[in-house]
């Protein structure tokens, strides 16, 4: 069963500023089905279907998102070239990653990519709003990202 | 034996049957055992026909008129062991000289022919009254055979200790190399038949390793690929045997490219050749080529069960670590593919648990929740439901192809170019970056297919396509009809496929094409033209490095096509 890595708090509050949390995601279903979610819960959300796509999202926006959630097997860039290319680049190298993808030692990729936590599909949406909250709270409530 | 025990009736008449000298004399010529009598000074002065042929002598006279000093320079003595031994200490003149009366093993090889041959000698002295040898009577027993067959036995045993010891036959045939050429042979070469790259020589041996060096120096300088034309490419292909009993001066100067190769060449030493090819199974795995430098030592027929039985023997060996190395990599490829496959179902797994919890939230959100919404959550999980479906029949389809069973077809009567429509569009929506036009005929070319099946071909083809093209560069894919079948082609500009690897591109389970791709479909090369085999069609492809690749897939018009 799914699995949630370094955070696993009970419960939070809505997230009042409407942070934005960027969803790479190479499923169109999967990514609709976070976007609601997260919508629901307050959330601002920008979505990608690949790494190339993020990036050209991230460039283009002034505001800068809470968090990524990243799948790492997509065609065109994958996930740990996103991941790599983030780290090396002082506008985003702060950005905390929540890995969310099927991949089986999927703990130990998030590890080597310095993701701030991770989550093996399939994932139930509760777990994957506590752990965007986790990551986004801290700014949210004034922990400056850059 | 006392007088008493002797047959009374038998006695009488065997003496009288031996009465005479002639009887006496045709009982000891023609006795099976070589017999010698030796006067005092060890000349010899009989011999029977066993002790002539053993000495290679035409008959007991021609022996007996030959000087004591050059009857023994005739052969080169050597006991047991091989060591060089005395004349000295020959059974008959160690008696002669005042030695034990004891019989010995003795190992002596005729100079003129190089035959080897084992001999027990046993020696008697007949002595006058005062006890001096008036001459001595040597027995002679051949146990040539009986030692080869030891020594084969022998030979045989090592060979089987060496390739019990490892899975690896490359070190264990070089193994086995090397105790033929301590054995059997001067040289000992293994070719070994690789199922994708050809004929492989996988060891080469002789008891001087200088002349390995020379024989890989000559063969640097003037490539020659008896694999392939010569000798050993003729075992292979026969599965016969092959004796060159001896090879002369004048086929060593035909095969040589030149002068200085043909000195080379004699350097070797290629004088006699038995080739023997390897077979396990009903296979030929590969062959056993040695080589013996002396010519009077020439390969005969009788070296060929010996020869034969190594070469069975390394066939299995061979033949074993081939099945084991293809389970292990079968397992390896089962583990892979069950991770992979578990990896792929998980993301529609992900989307309808999403959609599910996704709906749930919406009714316990409020009193009047969203049914319109909720709606399409439940549709969306429906889809995604039956996307799965599909999935799990690909894996289904795959692990029948790996195991070479046929797949069960649902054929239906489908356009050709509504298809590559599809997959044409599938393919833009996920590649934009890949220009992927598309080229039908005007009049729809109809088939009678299994829609699904080729939709997965087509779609493996134009992914791969986009995958080794680089961004921006077309792709064509083109639904026609020519000279009686239905065409799909898929061009691309890619960096093309080295003509070596055209062949191969297709073979099963090559590293690479095991993996399921990106997007999960797994198919490979190998599982698309099983596919369109199973729908009674044909897969090629035209390649130019640096240019791009063609891969078409013919199928048959229905007989009632318009």
């Amino acid at each position: 069963m799914a699995d949630i890595g370094a955070y696993n708090r009970e419960t939070m509050a809505p997230p009042a500023d409407g942070s934005q949390v960027l969803i790479v995601e190479d499923d169109a279903g999967l990514r609709e089905v976070y976007a609601d979610a997260l919508r629901a819960e307050g959330f601002g959300v920008a979505l990608a279907s690949d790494g190339n796509q993020a990036l050209a999202l991230l460039a283009d926006r002034p505001r800068v998102p809470c968090a990524v959630l990243l799948d790492l097997r997509m065609p065109g860039m994958d996930g740990w070239e996103l991941a790599r290319r983030l780290r090396d680049d002082t506008r985003w190298h702060l950005l905390p990653i929540v890995v969310v993808a099927a991949h089986y030692r999927v703990a130990e990729e998030a590890r080597r990519i310095g993701a701030a936590a991770w989550l093996q599909k399939p994932v139930t949406l509760d777990r994957l709003i506590t752990a965007v909250r986790d990551v986004c709270e801290p700014i949210a409530s004034g922990a400056s990202l850059q | 034996m006392t007088e008493a025990a002797r047959p009374r009736t038998a006695g009488p008449a065997a003496a009288g049957w031996l009465g005479t000298a002639d009887q006496l004399r045709t009982v000891l010529m023609r006795a099976a055992d070589g017999i010698t009598v030796q006067d005092a000074n060890g000349q010899v002065r009989f011999a029977n026909e066993a002790a002539a042929r053993a000495m290679g002598f035409e008959d007991p006279d021609e022996l007996m008129r030959t000087p004591q000093a050059e009857l023994i320079a005739r052969f080169e003595l050597l006991d047991a062991s091989g060591e060089p031994l005395s004349p000295h200490l020959l059974p008959g003149r160690r008696l002669l000289l005042g030695g034990p009366e004891e019989g010995a093993v003795v190992r002596f090889r005729v100079r003129a022919t190089g035959d080897e041959r084992w001999s027990i000698v046993r020696p008697s002295a007949v002595r006058d009254a005062d006890g001096r040898i008036e001459f001595v009577i040597s027995s002679f027993q051949d146990v040539t055979a009986l030692k080869q067959s030891e020594q084969h036995l022998s030979l045989l045993a090592d060979a089987g200790a060496i390739l019990g010891g490892s899975v690896d036959y490359q070190e264990t045939l070089n193994e086995l190399a090397r105790l033929v050429v301590s054995e059997l042979a001067d040289w000992c070469v293994v070719d070994i038949v690789e199922p994708e790259s050809g004929v492989r020589r996988v060891a080469v041996a002789h008891v001087d390793p200088e002349k390995v060096r020379l024989a890989e120096e000559v063969q640097r300088r003037y490539p020659t690929d008896d694999t392939e034309t010569g000798a050993v490419a003729r075992v292979l292909e026969t599965r016969e045997p092959m004796l060159l009993r001896e090879v002369t001066d004048e086929q060593l100067a035909a095969a040589a490219q030149d002068e200085e190769h043909a000195a080379q060449l004699r350097v070797l030493g290629l004088r006699s050749v038995l080739i023997v090819p390897l077979v396990a199974r009903d296979n030929v795995l590969g062959a056993l080529t040695l080589v013996r430098s002396d010519p009077a030592r020439a390969f005969g027929e009788e070296d060929l069960p010996i020869t034969r039985e190594l070469a069975a023997r390394a066939a299995v060996a061979v033949d074993n670590a081939r099945l084991l190395n293809d389970a292990t990599e079968a397992l390896r490829l089962r583990d892979d593919f069950l991770a992979i496959a578990s990896h792929d179902m998980r993301t529609p797994l992900a989307a309808i648990l999403g959609y599910l919890q996704l709906a749930r939230r919406r009714l316990a959100a409020s009193d009047a929740p969203d049914l319109d919404r909720i709606g399409d959550y439940l549709a969306s999980a429906e889809a995604t439901t039956n996307r799965l479906t599909g999935l799990v029949a690909d894996l289904m389809d795959i692990s029948l192809l790996r195991s070479g069973q046929p797949l069960p077809l649902d054929r239906s009567r489908i356009s050709l170019s509504e298809l590559a429509g599809r997959i044409v569009e599938q393919h833009r929506r996920l590649a934009p970056d890949s220009p992927i036009s598309l080229e039908t005929n005007a009049d729809p070319v109809v088939v009678d297919t299994d829609v699904r099946r080729l939709e997965r071909v087509l779609d493996n083809l134009v992914g791969n396509a986009v995958k080794f093209s680089p961004p921006g560069a077309e792709i064509t894919v083109s639904a026609t009809a020519a000279d009686g079948s239905a065409c799909l082609t898929v061009t691309d500009r890619g960096r093309g496929i080295p003509e070596g690897e055209l062949g191969s591109i297709f073979e099963r389970y090559r590293r690479g094409s095991n993996a399921l791709g990106v997007r999960g479909t797994g198919l490979g090369l190998a599982g698309s033209r099983e596919i369109v085999r199973q729908l009674g069609g044909e897969i090629e492809v035209s390649s130019r490095l640096g240019e791009g690749s063609t891969f078409t897939v013919r199928l048959p018009l229905p007989d009632d096509a318009p």
